[in-house]
């Protein structure tokens, strides 16, 4: 019995051994099946294209512009719905010394935007959209020389019909490779007691062109016109260094240019202190395009008496090239009138307040000269139609001669003076003025047409916008700046009109970065490769992915257009053939399908499936 | 002699107190985002915006930008304020007396009518006098001001008329010129000086409800502390003496027990007059006034640094002094305390 002990031990032994065996093997063929199931499922379901995949994407805007918000909020809705729980869209508002941060080292993958002209040419949008190195190209990345090519051929093309073909070939091309997702043209949007009479529209205007305006004798005070604006001050009044709205408002009503806009139009110039506006029909333009002759109108006084020449127009094109401020507006007369401008800086001054200009006199003799003193030419560096376009901005403004030279001329103390000074032949004189609070502008009784209905203008400063309501209410104003979340308010208050339905030429966008730069990204945020948006499929994913009725006719209260380009509505080359995308998520998700994950990258290799699969199965 | 000597040593202390404050606000200015912002547009090419760096040196160490500033502070060169597009002391001159005149107005309703109203729930503690006032503090330090003054304007302006719709004056003082001869940028001075007494009251008649909205939180302020410190001093021994000496109760009320109470009551003032004076962003907002709030609260929007150290230099300056004024007031109102 001693012997049989352990055999029965042994055999019960055995026995455990095999149950353990047979368990084991039981459990191996169990994870092995589970493997190789979750491992084909997973391979069935291996992603090889962003919609699949997903993406973490961060999509930026300036903090405070609430409308660029709900942008943001909706292209965030229509993406995260293709595939949700794996595209993951943060929307981040941006300070602008942080956006230029940013926008400096490339670091912002998607961001809204907006843009308003500086005037009223096709060749002020594609420049800074499209052509390599301009303001958005470059901030995305995007450089095509077969477009510069177009783009500058454009520009410089002569003939009126050919050229407009050019900006819509553009268009079409660009239509095609969608670069941008095009949101808004916002609509004109003013707020005006009902006596206001005269009010037209231009989308080149800075703000209100007063001259044109008059009040009925339902207003209590029909001389005075009162504007509340909001909070900011005129940078300068002097039109070579002010670049800016608020500045811009008085200059055009101080000051005058050759060509001015005709009415709402501001494609159709007419004459102002020119006598016509030169095309090379009537030979004001050469046959290669490269020099333009003025007639200045004669008999012509600036506001103090003294009679405007052609040799204050020269002055005034010359010390605005001489002073040339970076931060100013003359880049758009130096770009074409001075060879290699943008070699040249900007003037510096001795201790004794002498102007050393990089831009010398000569230089400028030689682009512009006096004729006689009814007569000044212009000599371009290359033809550029678009150049009457810029006379007619503000910065062409025709200063008096007699007047600078009075106040220190071309000099540290002149440009000075210059920058709260004013004198001008335009309808209106400026008064009085403070900082932070208003600006006053007094009828010019020497002007040279009929003098303007209203004998005094002042815009105050309102910072507050239910003051601004309070005012306009009252009608202690006769116009007030009021948000368009506010039209349902304006449209109830009795004695206020709302001007609104002609489109501005401020637009608004999306930008896509197709150079990314990820130093530093967080990949909760963006896990994107910085060529993300080079490819065409992503763009168009996004372009569909934006539900555009919702924004303009919501968010911005219907006082919008859905634009089909960079070239807005009423501006020369827009064309109306140039189609526009729809809010489409179906397609938005087919676009995604065919972006591919680039090679190599693309999706988690097989080890990582299994890796995964036994993951899952430990939770 | 004593006062005097005190008042110098306080002075000097000044200048450790504004090169400490300049160097935090300075470092933090250069660590909250790029200086250069406030000199650069968008439509800048890369080589003009490399110029603003140079011109401004902020491609340098920041110390190295610290005493460039410094350099500039000294020899009374500001910097320039986008913001108020004038240089800053020019733009301190401008706005300081705006602010002033405001901050000063408001500040005496509010001690006229803390320290009455205090002094009054003190002596009546408990009374329904006590409870009205007690909500009415309380309303006045919970109240949103940018409401209060929007309700003020909504009532006294829109619907009844009786004030104006803000600013500092009428336009008609614009259109006919008197505005062009303002000398002190005090409005209520100028006016004067031009012996101009339309203009005085229509400066009066602006001023009266942006002082009252920004008085409203100081009236809390200084009401209770006057409350709180009239009940302490009035159950001191000496009020006790001077009731049973027999003196009538009003003149122990004026003379005995306010004039005590009123030394913590200085505090509080001194410095509701020093955030005053470092102005109000909301109610100069709303009442269109053109102060130091809404200059320094633009600056720090745009990142105008060279605003924003100029303002926060000024504020720092404006809080000693006010502190300076206060220990000043102590010793006048109360004997004992010995300055030096």
């Amino acid at each position: 019995m001693e012997g049989s002990a352990p055999a029965a031990k042994k055999r019960g032994m055995s026995k455990k051994l095999l149950a353990v065996i047979v368990v084991a093997v039981l459990l191996i063929a169990a994870i092995a099946a589970a493997v190789l199931v979750l491992g084909n499922q997973g391979k069935s379901e291996q992603a090889d294209n962003w919609l699949d995949k997903g993406f973490n994407l961060e999509i930026f805007y300036n903090s405070g512009n609430t409308a660029r918000q709900t942008a943001c909020e909706l292209i965030k809705s229509g993406l995260e719905s293709l595939n949700p729980g794996k595209i993951k869209i943060t929307v981040t508002p941006l300070e602008w010394s942080n956006y230029l941060e940013y926008r400096k080292t490339g670091k912002m993958a998607a961001m809204f935007l907006g843009w308003a002209p500086d005037y009223a040419d096709p060749d002020d949008y594609l420049q800074p959209f499209y052509l390599s190195g301009g303001t958005y190209a470059s901030m995305i990345g995007y450089n095509n020389a077969t477009l510069d090519a177009m783009i500058a051929a454009a520009a410089a093309e002569l003939d009126d019909t050919q050229r407009a073909a050019l900006y819509k070939e553009i268009s079409m091309d660009m239509y095609e490779e969608c670069i941008y997702v095009w949101t808004a043209q916002a609509n004109n949007f003013a707020a005006q007691r009902n006596w206001v009479e005269g009010y037209a529209y231009n989308p080149m205007y800075s703000n209100l062109y007063y001259y044109s305006l008059s009040k009925t004798e339902a207003a209590a005070d029909t001389t005075t016109f009162r504007y509340a604006s909001i909070d900011g001050n005129a940078e300068s009044f002097d039109p070579v260094v002010d670049y800016e709205t608020v500045g811009g408002e008085l200059l055009q009503n101080v000051y005058e240019t050759l060509v001015w806009y005709n009415g709402t139009s501001s494609s159709d110039l007419i004459p102002m202190l020119a006598t016509e506006v030169p095309t090379i029909e009537n030979g004001g333009i050469s046959a290669d395009g490269l020099t333009y002759t003025f007639n200045i109108r004669s008999g012509v006084e600036f506001s103090d008496g003294t009679p405007m020449t052609a040799e204050d127009v020269k002055y005034s094109f010359d010390r605005g090239l001489m002073y040339n401020d970076p931060h100013g507006p003359f880049w758009m007369y130096g770009q074409v009138l001075i060879p290699d401008y943008y070699n040249y800086g900007m003037a510096t001054f001795t201790d004794a307040g002498v102007m050393q200009p990089e831009i010398t006199q000569a230089m400028c003799d030689a682009a512009i000269w006096v004729v006689d003193s009814d007569t000044v030419q212009f000599n371009l560096t290359q033809p550029y139609p678009a150049f009457l376009s810029t006379l007619a901005f503000n910065a062409g403004s025709i200063v008096s001669k007699s007047y600078v030279e009075a106040d220190g001329g071309l000099s540290k103390n002149g440009y000075t003076f210059m920058s709260t000074h004013m004198m001008g032949t335009g309808p209106f004189v400026l008064g009085d003025f403070a900082t932070d609070a208003y600006y006053n502008l007094d009828r010019n009784d020497n002007y040279w047409r009929e003098p303007a209905a209203l004998a005094h203008v002042i815009i105050s400063q309102v910072p507050e916008v239910g003051t601004r309501i309070l005012q306009l209410q009252n009608g202690d104003v006769d116009a007030a700046a009021i948000p368009r979340d506010k039209k349902t308010t304006l449209e109830a208050m009795e004695g206020v009109v709302l001007r609104t339905g002609s489109p501005s030429f401020n637009v608004d966008f999306l930008g896509l970065n197709q150079k990314l730069n990820l130093t530093g990204a967080n990949p909760d945020l963006t896990n994107v490769p910085s060529d993300f948006f080079a490819d065409k499929n992503v763009r168009l994913a996004f372009a569909h992915a934006f539900k555009y009725s919702t924004y303009i006719e919501n968010t911005l209260q219907g006082t919008a257009l859905q634009p089909n380009g960079a070239i807005p509505k009423g501006m020369f080359g827009y064309s109306a053939d140039v189609p526009i995308y729809d809010y489409n998520l179906e397609k938005a998700k087919e676009y995604l399908k065919a972006a591919k994950l680039p090679a190599g990258t693309s999706s988690a290799s097989a080890l990582d499936e299994v890796v995964a699969a036994i993951a899952r199965f430990e939770l | 002699m004593g006062l005097k000597r005190y008042i110098f040593r306080r002075l000097l202390l000044i200048i450790p107190v504004l090169i400490g404050v300049s160097i935090i606000i300075f470092s933090l200015t250069r660590m909250a985002g790029d200086p250069a912002a406030a000199y650069i547009n968008e439509k800048m090419n890369a080589s003009q915006i490399a110029d603003v760096y140079q011109k401004y040196h902020f491609n340098e160490p920041v110390y190295v930008q610290y005493f460039y500033w410094l350099n500039g502070i000294l020899n009374l060169d500001w910097g320039w304020s986008k913001t108020a597009t004038m240089p800053v002391t020019d733009a301190i001159a401008y706005y300081l007396p705006a602010t002033f005149e405001l901050a000063l107005t408001s500040i005496i309703i509010a001690i006229i009518a803390g320290i009455a109203l205090g002094t009054t729930s003190a002596v009546k503690k408990n009374r329904p006098f006590d409870h009205t006032t007690r909500v009415i503090s309380l309303i006045g330090v919970s109240i949103p001001v940018f409401w209060l003054g929007l309700l003020l304007l909504l009532v006294f302006y829109a619907q009844l008329g009786l004030f104006p719709k803000g600013g500092r004056y009428s336009d008609i003082f614009i259109l006919t010129g008197v505005t062009k001869n303002l000398v002190t940028g005090f409005m209520t001075v100028d006016s004067l000086i031009m012996g101009n007494l339309n203009f005085f009251a229509d400066v009066i008649w602006h001023l009266i409800l942006p002082a009252v909205t920004l008085s409203f939180s100081s009236i809390a302020l200084i009401l209770r502390m006057q409350r709180n410190s009239m009940l302490e001093v009035l159950h001191l021994d000496y009020i006790k003496t001077a009731r049973a000496k027999g003196v009538p109760e009003r003149a122990v009320i004026r003379k005995h027990a306010r004039r005590n109470a009123l030394i913590p009551t200085t505090t509080v003032v001194g410095l509701a007059f020093g955030g005053l004076l470092s102005g109000a962003v909301l109610t100069e907002s709303i009442f269109q006034w053109p102060g130091l709030g809404r200059w320094s609260a633009k600056s720090i929007l745009r990142m105008d640094t060279a605003s924003i150290l100029g303002f926060c230099l000024l504020i720092a300056f404006i809080y000693v002094i006010a502190n300076l004024v206060v220990d000043i007031m102590y010793a006048y109102l109360d004997p004992r305390v010995k300055l030096g």
